[in-house]
């Protein structure tokens, strides 16, 4: 018996990295989980199969969150297969690094639009459901970048303060419907979309964390997880941190 | 599309009305027999601004319609442009003529001179949300169910405001509500230029 039984997740950018374990996760603890993706269907065709492989409910379907379209599309598709939404886990996230004077428009548009847009959209559509179930949770994934800043990323950093200051505000809009909404703020992960930092600068990032040593994606996961679950039912408009203490 | 289909999809408006009451009872949180078709929203319901989204989604879920997002004044600014609507806060005389014309159901005591465009919604009854249902659903009735790719019948879709085709799949979404409001904004505001030319 999972505190997800019977439950319904969607997860947006579910097919990788801290996305996928997410969907892992829900679902071991019973959730039905429908996988987003943009563009890599194989990848996602995998975490399905490893979910059902398990014993578990899982779909997958291809999005771009920052469509209005699409956005509606996914909701759809949700609601036909499994009726219901309980926790949509707003994870679908990108970067385009770069020092703010040679950052190009287009760097600055294309992550707000998946980053900011993106989880705008998805809650948006996810809200008549949820609001005449009277409950649900909604989660996205900020960073801590959103609190510490750093050196060439000011559109992400810009991108995830922005999903910091919506959970805040949707968590009081929304509670009166039971929804809570928060965030996961993870530190530095092992992941594709760390890929980079870490080939540059691990040692002096591992200096840096308390636990000395990186996050890894499950970590992240289970935060999520808890709180998606009835464990947090009293927890909404708070940004939880998993770090490592990076930052503290 | 055969009558009966029609009918069973538009109902009686004395239906549409219960379906409606239903709705809104179940959205606030009452009993059924506390909401009537002259019950304020705000007064006699205790709306919120949260409500209005609850029950229009509520709504649609019913209906399986689209519900509009922008009420009637917001509309008829679109088209007659908000200063010629609204001055310093204040409804002007067409908005009121307007009003009167396009929302019938409205206390025609309360739409004087020196109504304050925030006190229109504080004036919404739940006959104003049985009234856009109707117009919705009259909407919808009206629109062509063959299927634009294979000519097939289109059906309604079981779960979202669509016409989906049992042939090919294709899905058609429903004429959104803004839409229908917009054009109703429109006959209104025909009827009220054709009153104001015969008064002068």
């Amino acid at each position: 018996m999972g505190t997800l039984d019977g439950q319904v997740a969607l997860v947006t950018g579910g097919s990788r990295g801290i996305g996928r374990a997410i969907c892992l996760e829900l679902a071991r603890d019973g959730a039905a989980v429908v996988v987003n993706y943009r563009s890599r269907n194989e990848d996602a065709e995998a975490v399905i199969a490893e979910i059902r492989a398990a014993g578990g409910r899982a779909e997958s379907f291809a999005a771009d969150v920052a469509s209005e379209k699409d956005a509606r599309a996914l909701l759809a598709h949700t609601l036909r297969v499994y009726e219901r939404l309980d926790v949509l886990v707003c994870n679908a996230g990108i970067v385009r690094d770069q020092l703010l004077g040679a950052m190009q428009a287009d760097d600055w548009d294309v992550v707000m639009q998946t980053n900011v847009r993106g989880v705008f959209l998805s809650i948006r559509e996810a809200l008549p459901q949820m609001m005449s179930q009277r409950g649900g949770s909604i989660i996205a994934l900020s960073s801590i970048a959103a609190e510490r800043g750093g050196r060439g990323h000011a559109n992400y950093v810009a991108s995830k303060g922005a999903i910091n200051a919506m959970v805040k505000s949707l968590a009081v809009e929304l509670a009166p419907r039971g929804i809570r909404v928060n965030a996961v703020a993870p530190g530095i992960i092992v992941t594709e979309m760390t890929g980079r930092i870490r080939t540059f600068a691990e040692p002096e990032i591992r200096a840096q964390i308390p636990l000395k040593r990186l996050g890894q994606p499950e970590e992240v996961a289970r935060a999520v997880r808890f709180l998606a679950s009835p464990d947090a039912s009293y927890v909404t408009g708070e940004i939880l941190h998993v770090t490592g203490g990076f930052g503290v | 599309m055969p009558e009966s289909d029609a009918a069973r999809e538009t109902g009686t408006p004395a239906d549409v009305e219960q379906r409606v009451l239903a709705v809104i009872a179940r959205a606030m949180d009452r009993p059924v027999s506390e909401v009537k078709p002259s019950s304020s929203l705000e007064f006699d319901l205790g709306a919120q601004s949260l409500d209005y989204l609850d029950i229009a989604f509520s709504l649609e879920r019913e209906f399986r319609i689209s519900f509009p997002r922008a009420d009637f004044m917001e509309r008829a600014a679109d088209h007659f442009g908000e200063e010629n609507l609204v001055q310093n806060g204040v409804i002007t005389d067409l908005g009121l003529r307007l009003l009167a014309k396009g929302m019938p159901e409205l206390d025609p005591a309360a739409l004087k001179p020196g109504l304050k465009v925030t006190e229109v919604r504080e004036m919404f009854v739940v006959a104003t949300f049985v009234r856009v249902v109707q117009q919705l659903l009259a909407a919808k009735a009206a629109m062509d169910r063959t299927c634009p790719d294979c000519g097939a019948t289109m059906a309604e879709s079981a779960s979202l405001p669509e016409f989906v085709c049992p042939s090919c799949g294709k899905s058609v979404p429903l004429r959104s509500g803004d839409d229908v409001m917009f054009e109703h904004v429109v006959g209104v505001a025909d009827a009220v230029q054709a009153d104001g030319g015969s008064r002068s």
